[in-house]
């Protein structure tokens, strides 16, 4: 009996830490028309160890991003996310033209946007960081590469790095 | 991602002797083959950068360390000025400051500084950091100049 309460005092424990962790929830938001690279990158952020803390939102357009982060009509309750990963090529508004809107808005331009295309042309790779990119990274194939490259992404963005909260 | 296996080159902007130190030996242990420069304050990195006078022979960096605190020119200055300038606005700027006020963080990430990192305290602290640097803007990102 000793021992059972003992486990039990510290598993509470272990959730209460556990849900002071999870107070801040990482809100992501996914730019991308190729819906099976869309579910590859949601299977390897769920499969991560901050799966727990992050909430994944998609747009499948350039257009629908948008229309999300200015919160217009359908979203007016849409929370800002923390980062962005952004497609370049998509039908309708591309990722160039996404990612100048998003850092010309007083408002937006401070969210870090990272660039996942599979372009590695050195057009995209320099005018992506011309218009202010905060990464450039050339998307995986497969989901054991998803998953580390994701790995990589959230140790130093959701980890090393401070992101702006407000 | 760095092209033909080429050192990598950091230009480390820091008026603190001790973190320049830190910093290096952090580096030293890196699987990464890197070249650290140094510069003591935000006049020097800009005179560096814009190769004037004695660094006319300057390489330019594929990443930036920026402090913020620092005499004469500040990080932000030094940050403004790097983003503006159409030669060097594409290299990767990554604030390094021990300053964890809100309006730095958000501040800096709108003049497009390309990450805030806070600075560590210990060596230890200071490697795992480093770690996490290399392994994503120097194996996952596509850095502009490793595409010339």
């Amino acid at each position: 009996m000793d021992t059972r309460s003992l486990e039990n005092i510290s598993n509470h424990r272990d959730i209460k830490s556990m849900s002071e962790n999870t107070a801040q929830v990482f809100k992501l938001l996914v730019v991308d028309d190729n819906p099976s690279d869309v579910i590859l990158t949601i299977e390897a952020f769920k499969d991560s160890a901050f799966e727990d803390n992050i909430s994944v939102a998609v747009a499948n357009d350039g257009e629908q991003a948008m229309a999300m982060l200015l919160k217009t009509q359908d979203y007016i309750d849409f929370e800002l996310p923390n980062l962005i990963l952004l497609d370049l090529n998509m039908p309708g508004l591309g990722g160039h033209e996404v990612l100048e809107k998003i850092k010309s808005n007083e408002a937006l331009r401070r969210i870090p946007v990272i660039i996942m295309s599979s372009s590695k042309t050195n057009q995209d790779v320099q005018n992506s960081y011309d218009l202010h990119a905060n990464s450039y990274i050339v998307k995986p194939t497969t989901l054991a590469q998803y998953s580390e490259v994701v790995a990589k992404v959230e140790s130093f963005w959701l980890d090393a790095a401070s992101l702006p909260n407000k | 991602m760095i092209a033909n296996g080429r050192p990598i080159r950091i230009l480390l902007v820091e008026d603190n002797l001790g973190d320049v130190l830190l910093t290096k030996e952090a580096f030293k242990s890196s699987k990464i083959n890197n070249i650290i420069d140094v510069a003591e304050d935000g006049e020097i990195a800009m005179n560096m950068l814009r190769r004037q006078g004695e660094h006319s022979d300057y390489e330019p960096p594929d990443l930036i360390l920026l402090d913020l605190n620092m005499p004469k020119k500040d990080g932000r200055e030094v940050l403004a000025e790097i983003k503006a300038d159409e030669k060097l606005k594409s290299i990767p700027v990554a604030i390094m400051t021990s300053s964890k006020a809100e309006t730095d963080v958000v501040k800096t990430y709108k003049l497009h500084a390309n990450c805030y990192i806070l600075k560590p305290v210990t060596l230890d602290q200071f490697v795992d950091v480093v770690n996490s640097i290399e392994s994503f803007w120097f194996s996952v990102v596509v850095l502009p100049t490793s595409v010339e």
